[in-house]
């Protein structure tokens, strides 16, 4: 189901829940006349097109990251490492209105690393603890930041996958199908590490 | 029956699924509106430049690991070079070397060796009566005897080409008073690129020779005045003049080209205060009032307003 299928953009990123941003197309049907759009053409220069993504979706990559990962500090790093990955694979697009939505891929496969590395560092003892208050406004009840820590506690206790899958489903508000995609697995095990994932946070939650 | 069941199975994981608990959704809205990251206006365009460096310090540092590859075979080849051709000659699977032969045929004299392959396949045929075979040259090829110092001259490698490739390696391992001490040795000619420039000069005020950094930073303002690597270039020299050099009007010269190569960038408006800083620290009052004058116009919610209005006596 996953292969041979490509993904494009519909809203932004900035409203998680209201609406699905992805939706799926057959190979080939870019949506409208291919030829009349200069966004269904390749990148020209790759290094210009890199440039001019980061100008748009760097801040989009970076909140993406920040709530899947909440690793604040490592943020602006983590910003870097997508790109430099996107550098790498730009000339290979087909068409430029894909590059947000391929960007959102390298932000989960880097949030993916990431997250693993820290649960390995955790492993051998050389994790650094997060404040997880201070991911959010000081404003805020000390409840609401009890209730953040707990959950945030949660999903790092669960397997990288799991917490993929229910972020990208509950957090960002993805259709099933995209969280499938983005997760590189089947309808059926994304609903799977959902279920799983959210069972955990409830009962650590409350 | 047991498809009802599967079917009954999957329509309770798509409720669990769709169904968050209260408490949950309240904690996925917490993240929602207030997980966030909120750049300040300019901190795209610095970002990008960090990423056009990280760029040029990965490849640059992949050309490294290449020359350090090469070196180290280089090195095998000059010490176990002549013991593998050595062994490979006396097991026969190729021709020994001249000398060796001249020495082989000095010891036996009754019995010469063939003096290469050529040599042997000619001597067989004459033995078998077979007409004289003029050997082509191709098969007379010798190996050339070797001259006095020429594993010295392999060894040469100009210190100059060591450096240029050794010293960005070691900013970004930031051993910065190694990487200016190789980066002394590299002619100021050799480094045109701009992310090169701003390594240096980054490099140069790192190792504490900020004065050093200034060649690096004048050349990107004035030979790539287009990329924003140069706004970033002429505010770190107005810094330097102004915080290290004891230069301010210099200073208020660079901060001001800043704001001239991007009146709407991200580094205008801290361009602009320094500015007035910096003409105030010159002793120019008229020139950092106008400066402080034109920042209120500017930003008449910036940041540094209130430092800005007492700097220039507004």
């Amino acid at each position: 189901m996953t292969q041979g299928v490509i993904y494009a953009y519909g809203t932004s990123m900035s409203q998680p829940a209201q609406k699905p941003h992805l939706r799926l197309v057959a190979p080939g049907a870019v949506p409208g006349d291919a030829s009349q759009r200069l966004e269904d053409l390749p990148p020209a220069d790759p290094k210009a097109a890199v440039e001019e993504a980061f100008r748009r979706y760097a801040p989009l990559v970076a909140s993406l990251g920040l709530r899947i990962t909440a690793l604040r500090d490592d943020i602006d790093d983590f910003v870097q490492e997508v790109f430099l990955r996107a550098t790498r694979g730009i000339g290979g697009l087909r068409h430029q209105g894909a590059t947000k939505a391929w960007l959102i891929s390298i932000t989960i496969n880097v949030a993916r690393q990431r997250l693993r590395v820290r649960k390995l560092r955790k492993l051998v003892g050389l994790d650094v603890p997060i404040e997880y208050e201070e991911l959010v406004d000081p404003a805020i009840s000390p409840e609401d930041r009890l209730l953040l820590t707990r959950m945030y506690r949660a999903l790092d206790a669960m397997p990288v996958n799991q917490r993929l899958a229910w972020s990208l489903r509950h957090i960002e508000g993805e259709r099933l199908e995209t969280v499938a995609l983005l997760c590189g697995c089947s309808l059926a095990t994304a609903k799977r590490r959902i279920v799983a994932a959210q069972k955990v946070i409830s009962e650590a939650v409350g | 029956m047991e498809r009802e069941q599967m079917n009954g199975q999957s329509e309770q994981r798509d409720k669990d699924i769709e169904e968050l608990p209260v408490r949950l959704q309240r904690a996925v809205g917490i993240i929602r509106d207030g997980v966030d990251v909120r750049w300040p206006a300019g901190h795209v365009e610095l970002a990008l430049i960090r990423l056009q460096r990280r760029r040029q310090q990965r490849r640059t540092a992949i050309a490294g690991g290449t020359l350090s590859v090469t070196g180290a075979a280089l090195a095998f080849a000059l010490v176990f070079g002549g013991y593998v051709r050595d062994e490979l000659a006396a097991s026969g699977l190729v021709p020994a070397s001249s000398s060796e032969k001249a020495s082989s045929t000095s010891s036996s004299q009754s019995a010469p060796a063939p003096a290469s392959v050529a040599d042997s396949f000619a001597k067989s045929a004459r033995a078998r009566g077979a007409p004289s075979v003029v050997v082509p040259a191709p098969f007379a090829v010798r190996a050339e005897p070797p001259h006095e110092g020429h594993l010295l001259q392999q060894r040469l490698i100009p210190r100059r080409q060591v450096a240029a490739g050794r010293w960005v390696t070691l900013a970004g391992e930031r051993r910065f008073g190694e990487a200016y001490g190789l980066l002394r040795r590299v002619p100021l000619r050799d480094l045109s690129d701009p992310d090169d420039l701003m390594l240096a000069a980054d490099v140069a005020r790192q190792a504490g020779r900020p004065d050093r950094a200034v060649p690096f930073l004048e050349r990107v303002v004035k030979e790539h005045p287009s990329e924003v690597s140069a706004q970033l270039a002429g505010f770190s020299l107005g810094k330097i003049y102004l915080d290290n050099l004891g230069a301010p009007a210099l200073a208020a010269r660079s901060f001001a080209a800043v704001r001239a190569m991007a009146p709407g960038g991200g580094l205008a408006q801290d361009a602009l205060a320094r500015e007035v800083e910096a003409w105030s620290r010159a002793g120019e009052s008229g020139r950092a009032r106008d400066a402080a004058l034109d920042y209120s116009r500017l930003y008449p919610r910036g940041r540094r307003l209130a430092a800005v209005r007492d700097l220039g006596g507004i």
